[in-house]
């Protein structure tokens, strides 16, 4: 094996930091292939083509999916994890793909109903592919984390505090 | 649906999520395809379809339905309520008049 198959094959491992292999041009967080783009320009891009409705289902779909499963190779990869550990890294997961800084909250045991905020967002739209970027992809990790389908709901976009917040509903 | 018109083949019914609620072949008929295939085509394929014509909508009013011809078959696509409907029917200009009109007067009744 190379030098270069190797720096790619310790990327491959989850790890806590976001793995930037710059000599290779690879950047992998959660143990996944990245590539850095202008995700507000693909979101506002893919509503333009098929309207703000349908952008919104088709992010949805690929986010819920990409979300469940990372989700699911981090408890593959940390079977003993809590859930609290579990949602703690997927949040740091989001720190360190550029999506912003998120926080978690359930609302004790009950998962009814479990707020999501993300300040200083890359994506801030409220409606369309945007508003199903972010939110869809902690749908389906956390969808794989507890054992239920969740959906996203009241996705609400703060401009002056430069902060979007969703719940995440049971299905 | 498939009393409508003995020449509706297929009939699909997908959700404003894009989850599949319905995929059901006439009894009696083979499909041309497979039902995995489907499947996974129901979920964003109708939909997309429409959302590209409806960018239209502001200018021309509302879209009725889509119709997409194939050699074998012809595949309609329209809204019904927040759901999308699929129907694939012989490829016949009078069955699509038919199913034109029944989606017409679904609609109608959907907004009342």
């Amino acid at each position: 094996m190379g030098k270069s198959e190797s720096s790619l094959t310790r990327g491959n491992q989850l790890s806590e930091e976001a793995f930037w292999d710059k000599e290779n041009g690879a950047i992998q967080i959660l143990g996944q292939r990245h590539t850095a783009i202008d995700a507000q320009s693909l979101c506002d891009f893919l509503d333009s083509i098929v309207g703000i409705q349908v952008g919104e289902v088709i992010m949805h779909s690929l986010e819920f999916r990409l979300g469940k499963s990372d989700a699911a190779r981090l408890k593959d990869e940390r079977p003993n994890a809590t859930l609290d550990e579990c949602i703690e890294q997927l949040a740091k997961s989001d720190r360190l793909s550029g999506i912003g800084i998120t926080s978690v909250t359930l609302a004790g045991n009950s998962q009814d109903s479990i707020r999501i905020e993300v300040t200083n967002p890359s994506v801030k739209g409220s409606a369309g592919a945007g508003k199903s970027f972010i939110f869809s992809w902690w749908a389906g990790a956390l969808s794989s984390l507890l054992g239920s389908n969740f959906d996203v709901n009241g996705v609400v976009y703060n401009e002056e505090k430069n902060v979007i917040r969703c719940r995440i509903v049971p299905r | 649906m498939f009393a409508v018109n003995e020449n509706v083949r297929w009939v699909g019914l997908v959700s404003a999520r894009g989850d599949v609620m319905l995929n059901k072949m006439r009894p009696g008929l083979k499909s041309s395809s497979p039902q995995e295939f489907d499947e996974e085509f129901l979920k964003l394929g109708p939909m997309t379809t429409l959302g590209v014509a409806e960018r239209y909508s502001p200018y021309l009013q509302e879209l009725e339905a889509v119709v997409v011809w194939h050699e074998l078959t012809a595949l309609i696509y329209s809204r019904l309520g927040s759901q999308v409907v699929a129907i694939s029917v012989e490829n016949h200009q009078g069955t699509i008049s038919v199913v034109r009109s029944w989606l017409k007067k679904k609609k109608a009744e959907l907004k009342n």
